[in-house]
């Protein structure tokens, strides 16, 4: 019987409950970026998740991601329903804690990443149309990447591409989800006409905040164990959040003539995001180089989406699409074997093969994302509608689907 | 990489110190100088 670690065993349930915590930040974090009219539909989409995949999840969802690999592509039902899930340790994924507190620490993966791409279709998406969307998504999107990824026999894995906590998985794919998901749904109602302005930025400042204080179990818990390897990714995680919101910050303040508040919280997520997948991997000083990154290639991707006219509401493709994205890049260059030797040397260190892994990684998770939400959405639209009629969206999401006002008058 | 990220942090301390705040624009009557005045101050 493998022996089971009880710090490595508590610091991954704490870890388990931080990343809970992330999703209804982000729900705060979007929900202070809508109008007031539709507060309650972005929060309660975060909330609704969160319950919604936390029972997909046990009972399909991480067999398909983690049970026993078919073909490098898919995991089988083998653990439908948590059958062969217990309390014993899998040495193919933590080998020092228990299974489900495995399993649960990835549950909370699983939930975020639906809920990070409801801020590209906020303030117009019909409730049910949400519903079946982020269930069909988790199973058809998510779980497959997952495997592929960090699935013992997942295809990407055996190629030897890294992604310590999720750059490609939950960040490249909810970013690309969200532009595709912006697209096929349309601009909102007056989008590019009437001010939209965020009617809580405190709100959205509290949720980013949230959000950094989660990312220290997103990140340093994916290192399983109680270890120097936690503590590098959680220095790591810390830096680069600094560096993106101090970066977006000044560019903003170069470009629009003010030190913006949302635009240093929104930096601060940049950096996070971007330091995702090399948060086990790289070292103190490169942290700092990649939240730099972030905080000028997010700030200017969502410039770009903005003269593109894409209605991405609320950024989810520049700050998670493109974050992500210049994460999986920049562990292809800064990683080094130094900090952990389970990883591989980038390029900066003399190996040019990792960059490559890494670019095909992200290509790759652009390219399944992309199509089949496309798809996904499709089916949603014929068969339950995307979209709330135009009275709804003019009287508000919070009414017309939920029956309820944020605040009274 | 020391070099490059003191460089990075050197040049953002360095654009504080020099980047303007753009003044309000109150002559175009986007802000008023009522509006800018705090609620509780007595004249």
């Amino acid at each position: 019987m493998a022996e089971i670690s009880g710090a490595d065993t508590a610091w991954v349930m704490v870890a388990t409950a931080l990343v809970m915590l992330m999703t209804p930040a982000v729900g705060f974090f979007y929900g202070g970026l809508v109008r007031s009219k539709n507060v309650l539909s972005v929060i309660m989409q975060s909330l609704f998740i969160l319950a919604l995949i936390s029972v997909q999840w046990v009972l399909w969802g991480y067999s398909l991601a983690f049970g026993p690999d078919r073909f490098g592509v898919i995991g089988g039902l083998d653990w439908f329903a948590l059958h062969g899930v217990g309390l014993e340790p899998n040495p193919d994924y933590a080998p020092t804690i228990p299974h489900q507190a495995f399993m649960i620490f990835q549950a909370m993966f699983a939930v975020i990443t639906p809920a990070l791409i409801t801020g590209a279709f906020a303030e117009r998406k019909r409730f049910k149309a949400f519903v079946v969307f982020s269930l069909l998504w988790a199973t058809v999107v998510y779980d497959p990447l997952a495997h592929w990824v960090w699935g013992a026999g997942g295809w990407l894995k055996a190629l030897g591409a890294l992604d310590f906590a999720g750059g490609t998985v939950v960040h490249i794919s909810s970013g690309v989800s969200a532009l595709v998901a912006a697209l096929v749904l349309g601009p909102r109602l007056g989008a590019g006409r009437e001010p939209m302005e965020p009617h809580d930025a405190t709100m959205s400042v509290l949720g980013a905040v949230l959000l950094w204080f989660g990312w220290f179990g997103f990140n340093a818990g994916s290192a399983l164990s109680a270890s120097g390897l936690a503590v590098e990714a959680f220095v790591v995680t810390n830096t680069a959040a600094a560096m993106g919101a101090l970066t977006w910050m000044t560019v903003s303040w170069a470009h629009r003539g003010r030190p913006s508040v949302l635009g240093a919280a929104a930096g601060a997520v940049a950096g996070l995001v971007a330091i995702t997948p090399a948060s086990g991997f790289v070292t103190i000083q490169a942290s700092i180089l990649i939240g730099l990154g972030a905080g000028i290639v997010c700030y200017f991707a969502t410039q770009i989406r903005d003269r593109l006219r894409v209605d991405d509401a609320l950024d989810v493709w520049g700050v998670h699409g493109v974050g992500g994205t210049w994460g999986a890049l920049a562990t292809g260059l800064f990683a080094t074997l130094a900090v952990n030797p389970a990883g591989a040397n980038g390029l900066v260190y003399g190996e040019p093969d990792l960059l490559w892994k890494q670019g095909v990684a992200a290509a790759v998770t652009w390219i399944y994302s992309a199509l089949a939400t496309w798809l996904i959405l499709k089916v949603v639209d014929l068969t339950v509608g995307l979209r709330v009629a135009e009275r709804e969206e003019v009287l508000g999401l919070d009414a017309t689907q939920h029956g309820e006002a944020a605040y009274q008058p | 990489m020391d070099l490059a990220s003191m460089i990075s942090f050197g040049i953002l301390i360095l654009a504080w110190m020099v980047l303007p705040i753009r003044e309000p624009a109150v002559d175009s009557g986007a802000v008023s100088l009522e509006e800018l005045r705090p609620s509780h101050q007595v004249d």
